[in-house]
């Protein structure tokens, strides 16, 4: 009896600690801003009247439409790239599928708004492409100007969110599926619309209402292109500039949370009750085709296309990285390595900063996905789906409304010894990265321990060990390899983070790395070191993103008999 | 509905079949009747399941020639060789109703509206799902979804219908019942059909006639009976029920054909004309075999072994010894009734084999 009372008693102290955290750091401060945002400015009262003034300011007006139109186009835009690599990869036999796959989600691993100033020197007004049609035909494209250049650096950063679900889902398509449609009669483009297509759809809806939601949100890239008036960066500029009690920055991350929701929702709603992501025995994939010579070079034609057009930033970026001038040209006129030694010996506290704040942010996310996931799929504590659901709510909160929210509810608190207030502590940094990041973690978790049998658990329990035990020796690590995914993913992610701490940041020498990069690219001179900081940033990014990749595929090696045993019981 | 006026053949001519530098199928040689229902039986990896769907027109191109009724469709995609087939996971599409799914087909053939409403109506009520015409796929049992997907590939009237182990993901009770409906069905329609199983019982309940697949070359092919009791090899002797197989050698004495065993067991065999042969193989079934107390006397056409009972195994309606005799151990059924007492194991028993009853394989 006692071990089944401690058995209890330890999900729900941990349940309980879990929900007071999320409590306070994430619905607390979002509840502030919405709160305030129908506050009456001096009397206090609850009043649409800020919403009114909001949609009677024409720039408000402006950038509210503005946002939309980018975040509508860069879907456009995204699923352009996204469907010709994800359909050639999945119907036809490719040499270099998997080549093609790995490249086309590299463009996530750099923050988007690195990769928009080397944009502007390839694709810009005065940049390399324009000047060379310019120089051949008499024309230029104005690829980035305005609006132009958001949309193309958000689709390029964006757009392997599309083509990771569009792939799977194509994949997971039973081939049984295609072919009784074509022993039916249906053959070509008929059997693509109204077989293929459709049961593909909910993975295309589920990337693309993904990269709307995070391009509405993303204040980076506007911000370093100098378009300001769209939400997020007038958001950030109202708070910067005009103060914390301006009403219109609570009143667009109102919008900004409203439109995220509804991106969510109509994902989920296109996912729900359609769970066709199942090969049944007999399945496996669609059939795929070889193509003739023809076909195959066309097909080639447009994945390089895409593929360059994509990986550019990266290449701009490194260019920029090593050149010493570079304006005006096609190329830069020489090269150095002097940015490299600038970075190092005089920006390393930016890169330190990093790997402190994504660190500590990555591990408070496993320990809390390990945990959230454990009292969610292994306990029957009352409300402990609520920990999930808030937990990936989250997701539908953008850095700059978290990042208001902290402001406006932490400013007041002073940290006792220190003697501070909480909100210009470098500890708020880590602690909205954890928020902000804790839904990648925590799916990561969950997938693992759906991965672990019960009767594993049950196995370790009848031969005597506690729940606790049990959680320790058995469950931890199994859901190891799903830990380090999520560990890394977070963190990541979290190393690229700019719009949360752009305004929590209160001291440079408390500035990571995104912050550097953005401070550098502030001014021409600063663009060769902040394009070097990049670089390392996306090293960073990308050798963490290797190790886990290593790490998960050993650790599948390892367990695969008993995990396969496990999991088809 | 097709009639059976209107059935046709299928006719395989030397088939050859790969994956890769795999041959999954080699020199498959075949007729069908129009209006059979024929089976493809044979352990998973014997090229039963590959056989069928190059006759749907899925899979690598084979070599050789697939005839349908007269027409040579060997070179034909699947949509133009109208040809029904089931699939083993039914892949009914989960985005469309029951009416969508069974309709599809009819509307790729461009039928007109009208008619497409009352044959979908007719094929479902068929089935017996016509008031499931608005469910989704996922609202419905297994035992519903075999069945929409039977109503939908009929509902085209295909020349041939092919069944791809229909049963397979169906709970034992409902198998039972599933492959009677199906045999009902096949007959009311008198469909050409080809069905693909591992299961013998299957097979033998369902089939006018059994092709026997192994490693991609057809073993035999013949009625389920002919199968079962004469068996041209090992392979089908073991494959279609228990079998005790004795290694030996068939002589001519005074005019007739013994076998003889190397422990010096040895009977006469009727019907094995051919003469002597050097190691062949005697089948007998274990039910073929008596078993009693004691000794008994021969008697004509009986050939008694002395043994011991080395092992029992209780199967309800029978009960299986293993008796030893010399250096064979064979398989015993007899008959359970009720209050009859068993022999115990060690106990000496004597095996009566009536000589007729024994097959020689020659392989």
């Amino acid at each position: 009896m006692k071990a089944i009372a401690r058995g209890h008693w330890g999900p729900a102290g941990v349940a309980i600690a879990i929900g007071l955290l999320l409590l306070v750091f994430l619905v607390v401060p979002v509840v502030k801003v919405v709160y305030v945002a129908f506050q009456h400015p001096h009397t206090g009262a609850l009043t649409l009247i800020n919403f009114i003034d909001f949609f009677r300011t024409s720039l408000f007006q402006e950038s509210f439409f503005n946002s939309l139109y980018v975040a509508i186009m860069s879907v456009a835009l995204s699923s352009a790239f996204a469907l010709p690599l994800a359909y050639f990869t999945t119907r036809f036999n490719f040499a270099g599928a998997i080549a093609i796959q790995t490249l086309g989600i590299v463009p996530l691993i750099m923050p988007p708004f690195v990769g928009a100033v080397a944009m502007l020197l390839l694709f810009g007004e005065n940049g390399s492409l324009n000047l060379l049609l310019n120089d051949w035909f008499g024309v230029t494209i104005p690829l980035m100007r305005g609006l132009n250049g958001v949309i193309l650096v958000e689709s390029i950063h964006y757009f392997p969110f599309i083509l990771i679900n569009l792939s799977a889902a194509l994949n997971n398509i039973d081939r049984a599926m295609e072919e009784s449609a074509q022993n039916l009669g249906a053959s070509g483009v008929r059997l693509f619309r109204r077989i293929v297509f459709p049961l593909a759809m909910p993975g295309y809806v589920a990337g693309a209402s993904l990269v709307f939601l995070k391009v509405f949100d993303d204040l980076g890239t506007p911000l370093l292109l100098n378009v300001n008036n769209m939400l997020a960066p007038q958001a950030y500029l109202r708070i910067s500039n005009i103060g914390i009690s301006d009403p219109m920055g609570y009143v667009i991350s109102v919008i900004l949370v409203a439109f995220s929701l509804l991106a969510l929702w109509t994902s989920a709603l296109a996912l729900r009750g359609k769970d066709y992501a199942t090969v049944q025995k007999g399945g496996g994939g669609l059939a795929k085709r070889d193509l003739r010579f023809w076909e195959k070079i066309g097909c080639y034609a447009v994945i390089v296309l895409i593929l360059l057009l994509v990986l550019s930033p990266h290449f701009g970026l490194f260019i920029l990285s090593l050149g010493t001038i570079w304006s005006f040209s096609v190329l830069p006129d020489a090269y150095t390595i002097d940015h490299y030694m600038r970075v190092f010996s005089t920006s390393s506290e930016y890169i330190t900063n990093t790997l402190l704040y994504a660190g500590l942010a990555a591990a408070i996310d496993v320990v809390l996905g390990t945990a959230i996931a454990y009292v969610v799929w292994r306990t029957k504590l009352i409300g402990r789906q609520w920990l999930d659901y808030i937990a990936m709510g989250a997701l539908a909160i953008p850095g700059v409304v978290l990042g208001i929210g902290y402001l406006r509810t932490f400013y007041d608190f002073n940290v006792p010894i220190i003697d501070k207030p909480l909100a210009s502590w470098w500890v708020i940094i880590v602690i909205a990265l954890a928020i902000r990041r804790l839904p990648y973690a925590l799916r990561a978790c969950v997938a693992a321990l759906q991965q672990v049998s019960v009767m594993l658990e049950e196995a370790a329990e009848s031969l005597g060990a506690s729940k606790r035990r049990t959680v320790i020796r058995i469950v931890v690590p199994l859901m190891s390899g799903g830990i380090v995914a999520g560990f890394v993913t977070s963190f990541a992610t979290a190393a690229v983070e700019l719009s949360a701490t752009i305004m929590l940041v209160s001291a440079e020498s408390d500035a990571p790395l995104a912050f550097g990069i953005y401070q550098y690219m502030q001014s021409a001179a600063g663009r060769g070191p902040g394009a070097a900081l990049g670089i390392v940033a996306v090293v960073i990014v990308g050798i963490a993103t290797y190790v886990s990749h290593r790490i998960i595929a050993r650790k599948e090696s390892e367990r695969a008999p008993e995990l396969a045993i496990a999991v088809g019981v | 509905m097709a009639s059976g006026a209107g059935a046709v053949g299928v006719t395989i001519e030397d088939l050859n079949l790969s994956f890769g530098s795999t041959a999954v199928l080699k020199g498959i040689g075949l007729h069908i009747e129009p209006g059979e229902l024929f089976t493809f039986l044979g352990p998973s990896g014997s090229g039963k399941s590959t056989l069928l769907r190059a006759i749907a027109g899925f899979g690598p191109e084979p070599d050789g020639k697939i005839l349908i009724g007269a027409d040579d469709v060997t070179h034909l995609p699947p949509w133009q060789r109208h040809v029904g087939m089931v699939f083993q996971s039914y892949a009914l599409w989960p985005h469309m109703t029951v009416r969508s799914n069974v309709a599809f087909g009819l509307e790729e053939r461009k039928a007109p509206a009208r008619e497409i409403g009352d044959r979908v109506d007719r094929a479902l009520d068929l089935v017996g799902l016509l008031s499931y015409a608005d469910r989704r796929p996922s609202q419905l049992s297994g035992g519903q979804q075999q069945r929409v997907a039977l109503a939908r590939t009929i509902v085209v009237e295909p020349r041939v219908l092919l069944l791809d182990e229909p049963l397979s993901n169906l709970d034992a009770n409902l198998r039972v019942e599933m492959r009677r409906e199906i045999l009902g069905l096949q007959r009311k329609l008198s469909l050409t059909t080809i069905f693909v199983t591992h299961d013998q019982e299957e097979a033998n309940t369902i089939s006018d006639r059994i092709a026997v697949l192994d490693e991609g070359v057809i073993q035999q092919v013949g009625s389920p009976m002919q199968l079962y009791d004469e068996p041209s090899n090992r392979f089908v002797a073991n494959f279609l029920g228990t079998a005790n197989l004795i290694d030996g050698d068939l002589r001519e004495i005074g005019g007739k054909a013994v076998f003889t065993a190397a422990d010096g067991l040895s009977f006469p065999v009727e019907g094995a004309a051919g003469g002597a042969t050097r190691g062949c193989t005697a089948m007998v079934r274990p039910q073929s075999l008596r078993i009693a107390a004691g000794r008994a006397p021969e008697r004509g056409g009986f050939v008694a072994l002395s043994g011991n009972v080395e092992h029992r195994e209780f199967l309800g309606s029978v009960i299986r010894y293993s008796v030893r005799t010399g250096e064979h151990t064979l398989l015993v059924d007899e008959t359970h009734q009720a209050g009859q007492p068993p022999f115990g194991v060690g106990d000496a028993v004597v095996l009566g084999l009536e000589s007729r009853q024994a097959r020689i394989l020659i392989e």
